[in-house]
C-alpha cells in the first residue's frame, strides 16, 4: 500500500477545504486525513446497486481518483438501485453515466471509466492502479477474482453484498484477516445473477462499505478487521460476526 | 435444550422466517441443528444446506454466538446459544 504510506499526500485547495469542512471536523481525521483521501485511488467494480452508491460516497468524500469498471448500457431494470444511472441515460454506457453524475457532484475527483467488467485479462492492471478495491459485483466469479488479485498485491478490499432485505459487508486486509476465498473457497453453485433487492437495501450496504474505505484510506476509526456486518433490514436487526481465516486457503494461506 | 437459529439471504427466504427456536438433546452439535432443519423443512432446505454427498456446503457460513464455527465441529452447543446461518449473497 505504498500510496497510503506516502509521507506527503497532496495539499488541499481553499475550495476543497470549504467542501470538506464538515467531515474534517471528525476527530482523528482532520486535514491530514482529507489529504490522504485526496492522494488515494479506489477501484469500484461494478457501479450497480452497491457500486453506484460506494462511488458516490467516495466522490463526495474527496477520494482523489476513482476507477469505475462496468460493462454494458443502462437498462430500465437498473434504475431502482443503480443511483448513478438516469432515465435519460437508458441505452447508453453505464460507466459514462456514472462518471457524468460523479463529475457533477465533485469535479475535483479524477474519474477513469472502464467500460469492461473485471476479468482475468484486466484484473491485475486495474488493481495495480489503486490503493483499495471496492468489490461490488453481483457474481462470485468476479468478486473472487478481485479478492485474489487484491491479496496478491497486498491491497485492502471491501466487499458488500445483499439478497432480498439482508446484506453483508466485510473488509479484507491481506495476511491479517479472512479473505473472500477463506469464506467461499469455490463459486457457490446456487447463486443467481438476478435476485430480489430494493435500492435502499443495496445502498445501505454500500454506505457501510464506503465508510470502511474512508476509514482505511483516511486513517480514521477501526475497520472491520476479522468481522463481518450482517443486516436484516426487514427487522432492522444489525450485528457483527467474527470471520476466520481458513487454513490452507488457496488465496491467502501462504501469507 | 433450546437453540435459536437466525437465517440470512436465501435461507431466510426458503424458511420463510427470520429465526426459529429448536428443541434439541443435550450435546447437540452444529451438524445436529442442520440435520434438524433439513428434517423439518424438506428438499429445498436440504439442497441449500448440503451437497449431494451430504456434507454441509462450503459456502454456508455458520456462526455460534458471534464467532464463526466449522459446521463439522464435534463440539457440543450450549443451551440457549444462537446459531446464525448465512447462505451466499452477491452485489450488483
Amino acid at each position: 500500500m505504498a500510496r497510503l504510506d506516502a509521507t506527503s499526500p497532496p495539499t488541499l485547495t481553499d475550495e476543497e477545504r470549504a467542501r470538506y469542512e464538515w467531515q474534517m471536523w471528525t476527530p482523528g481525521f482532520g486535514e491530514a486525513g482529507q489529504r490522504r483521501l485526496k492522494g488515494a485511488a479506489v477501484l469500484v467494480s461494478r457501479v450497480g446497486g452497491v457500486g453506484s452508491v460506494v462511488a458516490y460516497e467516495l466522490a463526495a468524500a474527496g477520494v482523489g481518483r476513482l476507477v469505475l469498471a462496468h460493462a454494458g448500457n443502462v437498462k430500465p431494470s437498473d434504475l431502482n438501485r443503480q443511483l448513478l444511472m438516469t432515465h435519460g441515460a437508458l441505452g447508453t454506457s453505464r460507466v459514462q453515466s456514472a462518471a457524468r453524475r460523479l463529475a457533477e457532484l465533485n469535479p475535483n475527483v479524477v474519474l477513469e471509466p472502464v467500460p469492461e467488467n473485471v476479468a482475468d485479462a484486466n484484473v491485475a492492471g486495474l488493481v495495480s492502479q489503486v490503493d483499495l478495491v471496492a468489490s461490488c459485483a453481483p457474481l462470485f466469479e468476479e468478486r473472487l477474482r478481485m479478492n485474489r488479485e487484491a491479496v496478491r498485491q497486498g491491497k485492502p478490499l471491501v466487499d458488500a453484498a445483499m439478497y432480498d432485505m439482508t446484506a453483508q459487508v466485510m473488509t479484507v486486509l491481506p495476511g491479517r484477516t479472512a479473505c473472500l476465498a477463506c469464506l467461499y473457497p469455490e463459486v457457490p453453485p446456487a447463486w443467481k445473477r438476478e435476485f430480489p433487492v430494493f435500492g435502499a437495501v443495496s445502498g445501505t450496504a454500500a454506505c457501510m462499505a464506503a465508510v470502511e474505505a474512508i476509514k482505511i484510506l483516511g486513517g480514521v476509526g477501526r475497520p472491520l478487521e476479522g468481522r463481518m456486518i450482517l443486516m436484516d433490514l426487514a427487522s432492522m436487526n444489525l450485528m457483527t460476526r467474527r470471520v476466520e481465516r481458513r487454513r490452507g486457503c488457496h488465496v491467502c494461506g501462504e501469507l | 435444550m433450546k437453540i435459536h437459529v437466525m437465517y440470512f439471504a436465501q435461507l431466510k427466504a426458503l424458511r420463510g422466517a427470520e429465526c426459529d427456536t429448536l428443541e434439541l438433546d443435550e450435546g447437540a452439535t452444529v451438524r445436529g441443528v442442520i440435520d434438524r432443519l433439513v428434517e423439518n423443512h424438506g428438499a429445498k432446505m436440504r439442497d441449500a444446506l448440503l451437497t449431494g454427498e451430504g456434507s454441509v456446503r462450503p459456502s454456508i457460513l455458520v456462526f455460534a454466538g458471534e464467532g464463526q464455527v466449522d459446521p463439522a465441529s464435534p463440539k457440543a452447543l450450549a443451551g440457549g446459544q444462537t446459531l446464525t446461518l448465512l447462505s451466499p449473497m452477491g452485489g450488483g
